[in-house]
């Protein structure tokens, strides 16, 4: 098997495409799993998931060799998915303007999205939607380093050494974080459970 | 084990990561608990979504073409759009040299053009405090002859 190494001086020599998507298939489920745990959706995931190999192409050149590939890449997946969520509640404030002022027509498609959803799958399907919008929206809430925290653990199993590494930190900050993240998911999760049922 | 202790390690018990005496004592809680149990019961089946979520997962096949596709569209738009923007700061560049020595001249002429306001004060002054009808300092040197 062809080393990251190799490939990457394949890429940044020969502008090789072959090497190119050989990269991209090698790490997508890395990067597309990092993203999915930032956002609601596996289009969004997809959509960030092209972005972060874009950014990589363009900096592979840049890319010291002294740390893991996987770290760098975890790294920008984490800083895209957070760039993105960002920018999606902003354009939720602006589209929230827009609607409290009679312009738009968001709340419309969104209510015929949900009779179209519920009207073309199974019951437990939709209970299956719920609770992961659920546990969403409460991973969403914790402090941008909890959250990262907890993603890098839940979604990809990463060691606590492994999450230091690409967080930057030490691995007692790791525990604390993760410690701190389990405590107020449970809080919210429980809150949103009290709420619903 | 009480209610409120309960609620407050689920995510413990589900990940499994408590001391065999708290997890002991948390089954015997649920045992003896319905609101619990069903409290539980649901928190685990939202907490487990993540574990779907993560096994659903399949990668997707025309990514990567996708990603290169889209390079490839990028550099050529690129490379298109590089001769314009040299061409444009060429263009700005000289008219802003121009635009420079125009307004170089135009302030040089006007600057050069105009008598000192300084020395205009100055011979007013002098013509209001020693009238040339009234006193002449040549004059008394003329008599002190």
């Amino acid at each position: 098997m062809i080393t990251d190494s190799e490939l990457i001086q394949s890429i940044i020599n020969d502008n090789s495409q072959k090497a190119f998507e050989e990269l991209v298939n090698r790490y997508q489920p890395l990067v597309t799993k990092t993203c999915l745990g930032f956002v609601s959706t596996l289009a969004d995931a997809e959509d960030i998931a092209q972005e972060v190999f874009i950014e990589v192409y363009q900096s592979l050149g840049n890319f010291r060799q002294q740390s893991k590939l996987s770290t760098w890449l975890y790294r920008v997946a984490v800083n895209k998915s957070l760039n993105f969520v960002r920018r999606e509640k902003r354009h939720r404030a602006a589209r929230s303007i827009e609607s409290f002022f009679g312009l738009g027509d968001n709340g419309k498609s969104n209510s015929m999205d949900v009779v179209s959803q519920r009207g073309s799958n199974a019951d437990n399907r939709i209970e299956q939607q719920e609770n992961k919008q659920m546990l969403k929206t409460a991973i969403a809430s914790l402090p941008e380093n909890q959250r990262i925290a907890f993603v890098l653990s839940k979604y990809h199993e990463l060691s606590y050494k492994e999450i230091a590494e690409v967080m930057d930190v030490t691995i007692s900050s790791v525990e604390s974080l993760l410690f701190r993240a389990k405590q107020n998911l449970q809080k919210k999760l429980l809150h949103e459970q009290k709420k619903y049922h | 084990m009480n209610c409120k202790k309960a609620n407050t390690i689920f995510i413990d018990a589900i990940e499994k990561t408590l001391s065999n005496d708290e997890q002991k004592a948390f089954e015997q809680h649920m045992a003896s608990c319905q609101t619990c149990s069903k409290s539980f019961q649901k928190f685990k089946e939202v907490y487990q979504s993540i574990n779907a979520e993560v096994e659903e997962y399949a990668p997707n096949p025309f990514l990567a073409q996708k990603i290169w596709d889209r390079l490839s569209s990028k550099q050529n738009a690129e490379s298109t759009i590089i001769p314009f923007t040299r061409r444009a700061v060429v263009s700005l560049a000289a008219a802003g040299i121009a635009l420079g020595i125009v307004i170089g001249t135009l302030f040089n002429t006007s600057s050069s053009s105009t008598v000192s306001p300084n020395d205009e004060q100055w011979t007013q002054l002098a013509e209001d405090y020693f009238p040339s009808d009234m006193f002449s300092p040549y004059e008394e040197l003329k008599h002190n002859d």
